[in-house]
């Protein structure tokens, strides 16, 4: 009788402390914070202003959800669709941050106060319907990673046309190095190497824009042009053979690390610590914009965000969420950021001076990349998979462009 | 009886079989029909996956467009390509194997266990091997390189020609030993007396597989075959994994094409149609396939 009676003493107190636990934590609001990033120094980043945010707002709670890459889009849509998003969530930009704005999913950001400046071109390319629908914590240029001590070995210097590049990588065949490795199975790093010929094929930079609203045609002689110079480099063996069928890490970084390639592209603040930890110790190496076309062009690379954040328009909390985005992107996260060789989405607004030659190239890039999306999807859909086949010989440069413009005139926009 | 408002015995017992059943049929009904009805329903709409409110009924438009899509008349053809070639290596790789382990020879026990590990891991795993062995510097190329035949290596993955064949490869690998176990349970109900009765009359080993074990195994060949099927024409992880339809859509299928319409782009809509293909298309296999076995008999 007496241990029965103990029994249901325990029992009744577990209860009760459980009740209190929940009624303590149900008093804290849960901010979910959801994103894919979490490789790099991200995470890092990431819990630093959560602390910060709680600290402030002891009432909440920010609860980071990693969601890998190959799952985020669907199980980010399937939590909007059932009425329980994340209350911040990092959206991709381009074509999918346009697709979730244009279903209405998002909260627009456009009247919001207390967010610093962006970077012009940043801003534009977060603007969709007259609206901005996320804000960047961060910003991204991509460029060729090179191997320094490899470049001494061979006496090279850094190429600033793409005729130097081919030479470069001519004699690094010759004791059985590739030039740049590319992993293009991922179809995303053949889109970039599009968009950064576009820089160079329309000085105007202005191209890419129009004829993804449909103003101009993708057969303009600018784009055929790019699609060329791709083909051109191809040939050359500027590439490692057989892009198509390596990814992008495990494949085409891994080929780097190994030193079977002396370059990677494309390369930005994501995989720095990556290139770091995966090289062979005591190897140097550093970055350069994709080189120009011709010599009277500055060599000048793509960019744009690299975690890019909205409030779901059915998200809880929002004006809390909101004020998450706030910290997300003030100066003490802008100072976290550099630390971490991350480039803020917004000018500096105090003195710094960086030592580090790779994230000042890097930081000195930001000031004039240029533009690397595509708003609507089925026409970056159409330009990453059949910049593949350009890249197998399968497709001419017009045959390329024929299909993609044929997408662009069937879709509305 | 009936007056009284009590139910018979007969009535009771059916009640009662009804109700057993019944937790399963609303399971089958729940996960089963009701998303094959809405997907056939939203197969004539327009929407992007969020709200129901924004359904929008476009009646034929998203077939019409579909039949005037020719990555979609692509992906139908890569699937039919992909459907035949599993299916007729697995099963002539099932069904030898099985013969050999039949045949009990020294080792074929263990053999069976090894064989059969493929099947027990999850696709996704096996894509990813695949992939890093048909790397353009994986280890089928490096092995190619160094007995010399380094003219047959080939971005595998990567070249539009090689690139759907390779996933075919992944998959035979991966599933050769579940066609190979059923086929072995078959074998193993020939009795072994029409064997020994073949060869009284001088039957080759050949002839007896001829005319005794291949008859004899029709029944479980086609329920085998009719699998392999209807299992290719689903088909979706292996090949997301490793290629993502590449390139250039040469190893593009109507579930992986079904899955970038709805969950990358958000044309539930369109995706839903493909979705009603892929239901016809295996309705279609597996009413031809049984019609071609009962034929037979």
């Amino acid at each position: 009788m007496r241990s029965k009676s103990g029994w249901v003493i325990s029992l009744l107190l577990a209860v009760i402390l459980l009740a209190v636990g929940n009624l303590c934590s149900a008093e804290q609001k849960v901010l979910r914070f959801s994103s894919w990033n979490n490789e790099g120094d991200y995470p890092a980043v990431f819990e630093i202003v959560a602390q910060r945010f709680e600290k402030d707002y002891p009432d909440y709670k920010v609860e980071i959800v990693w969601i890998p890459w190959a799952n985020y889009n669907a199980k980010t849509k399937a939590a909007i669709a059932a009425g329980d998003p994340y209350e911040i969530t990092e959206v991709h930009p381009g074509a999918w941050n346009y697709s979730l704005a244009k279903a209405g999913v998002l909260r627009p950001l456009t009247n919001e106060k207390g967010f610093p400046d962006f970077y012009e071109p940043i801003v534009a390319d977060l603007t969709f319907f007259g609206e901005q629908w996320t804000v960047p914590m961060d910003v991204n240029n991509l460029i060729v990673a090179y191997n320094k001590t490899i470049f001494d070995r061979f006496g090279l210097s850094i190429p600033r046309t793409q005729d130097e590049l081919v030479d470069i990588c001519k004699k690094l065949k010759e004791d059985n190095i590739y030039g740049i490795a590319l992993g293009n199975k991922n179809f995303w790093t053949g889109g970039d190497v599009w968009f950064q010929m576009m820089v160079y094929a329309d000085p105007t930079h202005k191209l890419v824009r129009e004829a993804d609203n449909g103003k101009v045609s993708f057969e303009k002689p600018e784009f055929v042009e790019a699609a060329r110079k791709i083909v051109e480099l191809v040939n050359k063996g500027v590439f490692v053979p057989g892009i198509n069928g390596m990814d992008y890490y495990t494949g085409a970084f891994g080929f780097f690390a190994r030193e079977k390639a002396a370059m990677f592209y494309p390369a930005g603040t994501w995989i720095v610590g990556g290139i770091d930890r995966g090289l062979p110790e005591g190897t140097e190496w550093g970055m350069f914009p994709f080189p120009a076309i011709s010599s009277d062009q500055e060599p000048t690379a793509t960019g744009g965000p690299a975690t890019n954040w909205a409030v779901p328009a059915q998200a809880n909390y929002q004006d809390a969420a909101i004020e998450l985005l706030r910290y997300l992107c003030d100066d003490e996260t802008k100072k976290t950021l550099l630390k971490y060789k991350m480039i803020p989405s917004s000018p500096l607004t105090f003195e710094l001076e960086i030592k580090d030659p790779i994230f000042k190239a890097m930081f000195d890039a930001q000031a004039t990349a240029q533009t690397r999306w595509i708003f609507h999807t089925p026409i970056y859909e159409r330009l990453t998979h059949a910049i593949q086949g350009l890249i197998d010989g399968e497709l001419t440069p017009e045959q390329f462009y024929a299909d993609v413009e044929k997408v662009s005139q069937s879709i509305e926009r | 009886m009936y007056g009284s408002g009590k139910l018979s015995t007969n009535a009771k017992r059916q009640a009662t079989g009804f109700l057993f059943v019944l937790p399963a049929f609303l399971i089958f009904l729940i996960f089963l029909i009701y998303p094959i009805g809405f997907t056939f329903y939203l197969s004539f709409t327009k929407w992007m996956g969020f709200k129901f409110s924004e359904i929008k009924f476009v009646g034929l438009t998203n077939f019409v467009n579909l039949f005037q899509d020719r990555i979609f008349w692509r992906a139908l053809k890569n699937t039919i390509i992909y459907v035949g070639a599993t299916t007729l290596f697995l099963n002539i790789l099932g069904l030898s194997f099985a013969l050999i382990i039949d045949s009990k020879v020294r080792g074929s026990r263990v053999c069976k266990v090894i064989y059969f590990l493929p099947v027990v891991m999850c696709p996704v795993v096996i894509g990813i091997m695949w992939s890093r062995l048909l790397d353009p510097f994986g280890f089928v190329n490096q092995l190619l390189g160094r007995v010399g035949l380094e003219r047959l290596t080939h971005p595998w993955l990567g070249e539009a020609k090689y690139a759907l064949f390779a996933v075919v490869l992944a998959t035979v690998w991966q599933w050769m030993a579940y066609d190979m176990v059923i086929y072995y349970a078959g074998l193993q109900d020939i009795p072994v007396e029409l064997h020994e009765v073949a060869s009284l009359d001088g039957a080759s080993y050949w002839q007896r597989l001829r005319y005794v074990t291949l008859p004899l195994l029709r029944p479980v060949t086609t329920v085998i075959v009719l699998l392999n099927l209807i299992g290719g024409i689903k088909v979706f992880d292996i090949i997301f994994v490793m290629t993502g339809g590449g390139p250039n859509y040469h190893s593009e299928v109507l579930s992986t094409y079904l899955y970038s319409q709805g969950f990358t782009y958000n044309f539930m809509g369109y995706a839903s149609a493909i979705g009603v293909i892929i239901v016809l298309l295996s309705f279609a296999t597996a009413y031809f396939r049984l019609r071609v076995s009962y034929e037979a008999v």
